[in-house]
């Protein structure tokens, strides 16, 4: 039963290929899969983001409205600055990580309230500046965004993109420090303090990473779709947070990888791209995530050993 | 009333037994303490007090806790803390590795002043602590035995800014067997290693950090009595190599057979030192008299 449980991401996202590919059998082809890597990129960005803020121990709310207030400032920042506009975008992302920080670790309000309000001002500070209104980045601003838009080697760079940000969170995680007092942190806050370990400023970090990958996130979603809006990234936040949970990282911090994560987010996007093969409705699709996280969360952890649920 | 004294000593029989059936051989030692005190507590390795101050504390006073509060612990001292509860040692040991911030008062470490705000500040001035409560503040239950024991030094398993699992590996099979911890391997999750095991791990990932003084906080609670001689080797090993150990223990005999010198408090106010050296141990009662 443990290895069943463990193992189940990786068995449900083949059950899952196997029961669509023997519904439609063109969904089995390799190009519907780059499809699906394509779509799972900007997925994984932001969820790995909230990776490191649930192994913490806590919860990040804000990234949605982050990615959206990004690809916003991207697009309005190439006219003028170009390249820089991506630096902008990052930096201003990481701002508002530093601001929910600021909220959670040095006022103590709990990460749900403190990212939900940062999430707030972000959403709404999109909406002013933009008057509810999308913008597109025109064609000849199109050069600056190309090293995201363009294939190299048959495959779309944001898949190499989001594979690169892949590889340096899978180091960040397990080979540095940070990683190993993210983890602690995670698994016995009290303990981690105890023994020396600077817990606020971890957490400053894993909040501040999480936004900045948003705000990567947003950039990527924003170049592909060519435009920066308020509401570009809405619907993200449950399928990103579905996804780590859905990998099996524990809700409760402390028990999880990056590599659980990416199957996490490869299930979303086989659900999400083989919903529209077989033709369900797509305002049905966060129904189906819903389901999915709850059985995940019950499924990774014990609750038999849990007297009180907040 | 007879039946009742041939009953109390068939209990006390059975204890005998149970106290036998546990780890550590000879544990009849420790039901008749009082004869075999310097046995269990290791008291002929006890070391004489060294001229270096470590850590020297002046006036110190936290509001509603204790108040004025001065002493010095040398180098390889035993300092004991005795008081009962409510007399201000938990808070005065909480105070020592920065938990509680004093409201007056000075904390000299090797003649420098410090300022302990929290648990980082303490460790970097060299402070170790082992908690008094293991579960939550000793041991990440759910985390594998290396993983807890090099939490505390994480640098030197840096090669090239990367974390070495292999040198971790190392270390950790290096302490397992330094201190004879009963474990499998080295990725068991503390939570299932025994109390005495997990007590063990806690010094071992102090003792890695190369810390030069260590606060123990009921170092013997919960632990079975062959564990606890183990840990009373470990003091005294730890002294032998220059560290400074401040103790709070369970008992009254415990604090006076480890220790060098004995603070006794008493509402808050410090009472006397009671000196407790090799051969020349003060009675309980010398100590109870002060703390009550």
């Amino acid at each position: 039963m443990k290895y069943i449980i463990k193992y189940s991401p990786i068995i449900s996202l083949f059950t899952l290929l196997f029961a669509i590919g023997i519904h439609t059998p063109q969904f089995l082809q390799i190009s519907t899969f780059i499809i699906i890597a394509e779509d799972a990129a900007t997925l994984f960005i932001m969820s790995t983001g909230i990776f490191f803020v649930i192994m913490l121990g806590g919860i990040d709310l804000s990234v949605q409205s982050i990615a959206s207030l990004c690809s916003v400032i991207l697009a309005l920042c190439l006219p003028q600055f170009g390249y820089y506009s991506f630096f902008i975008a990052i930096l201003i992302g990481s701002i508002f990580g530093l601001i929910s920080g600021y909220f959670h670790v040095t006022l103590k309000i709990p990460s749900f309230i403190a990212t939900l309000a940062t999430g707030g001002i972000a959403a709404s500070l999109s909406l002013v500046i933009t008057n509810a209104s999308s913008i597109q980045i025109l064609q000849k601003e199109k050069h600056y965004i190309s090293w995201i838009t363009e294939t190299s080697f048959y495959i779309p760079n944001e898949i190499l993109v989001s594979f690169s940000i892949f590889i340096l969170c899978w180091f960040l995680i397990n080979y540095t420090k940070f990683g190993r007092y993210v983890t602690s942190i995670g698994a016995g806050e009290a303990v981690a303090w105890t023994s020396g370990i600077d817990v606020k400023l971890n957490k400053y970090f894993a909040l501040i990473l999480s936004a900045s990958l948003a705000a990567i996130s947003g950039i990527v979603l924003s170049s592909r779709m060519s435009a920066g809006s308020p509401t570009l990234a809405n619907e993200f936040l449950l399928p990103a947070i579905a996804a780590v949970i859905i990998g099996g990282t524990a809700l409760t911090g402390g028990v999880g990888s990056i590599q659980r994560t990416l199957i996490g987010v490869l299930i979303i996007s086989v659900l999400r791209i083989g919903m529209t093969f077989i033709g369900i409705n797509i305002f049905a699709q966060q129904l189906v995530f819903g389901c999915m996280l709850i059985i995940a969360v019950a499924l990774t952890i014990d609750r038999s050993k849990i007297p009180i649920v907040k | 009333m007879n039946s009742w004294i041939t009953n109390w000593n068939k209990i006390k029989i059975k204890v005998k037994q149970i106290i036998k059936k546990q780890p550590g051989k000879d544990a009849e030692s420790q039901w008749t303490k009082c004869s075999c005190q310097e046995i269990i507590y290791k008291e002929d390795l006890q070391n004489y007090i060294k001229k270096k101050v470590v850590l020297e504390v002046k006036n110190l006073s936290l509001n509603n806790s204790f108040k004025n509060i001065s002493f010095s612990l040398h180098e390889g001292e035993v300092l004991g803390f005795a008081g009962v509860i409510g007399s201000g040692i938990d808070q005065l040991t909480r105070v020592l590795y920065g938990f509680l911030k004093p409201t007056t008062g000075k904390i000299y470490i090797n003649e420098h002043l410090v300022d302990l705000n929290n648990p980082k500040d303490a460790v970097k001035n060299g402070i170790g602590y082992l908690p008094k409560d293991r579960r939550s503040e000793g041991l990440i239950q759910f985390m594998s035995l290396s993983n807890n024991l090099t939490l505390t030094n994480l640098n030197i398993l840096k090669k090239y800014g990367i974390i070495s699992r292999s040198e971790e590996i190392n270390l950790t099979n290096e302490w397992v067997k330094k201190l004879s911890i009963k474990a499998n391997n080295v990725d068991i999750l503390c939570n299932y290693l025994s109390g005495g095991n997990q007590q063990k791990v806690v010094l071992a990932k102090w003792m890695h950090a190369g810390v030069s003084i260590m606060i123990m906080d009921h170092p013997t609670r919960g632990i079975d009595v062959g564990a606890k001689k183990e840990v009373y080797s470990v003091i005294r090993d730890l002294t032998n190599s220059g560290i400074s150990i401040i103790i709070v223990s369970d008992t009254i005999e415990e604090t006076i057979g480890l220790s060098n010198n004995i603070i006794v408090l008493k509402d808050g106010e410090l009472q006397q030192i009671v000196k407790s050296n090799k051969g020349n141990k003060p009675l309980p009662i010398e100590i109870l008299k002060y703390m009550v």
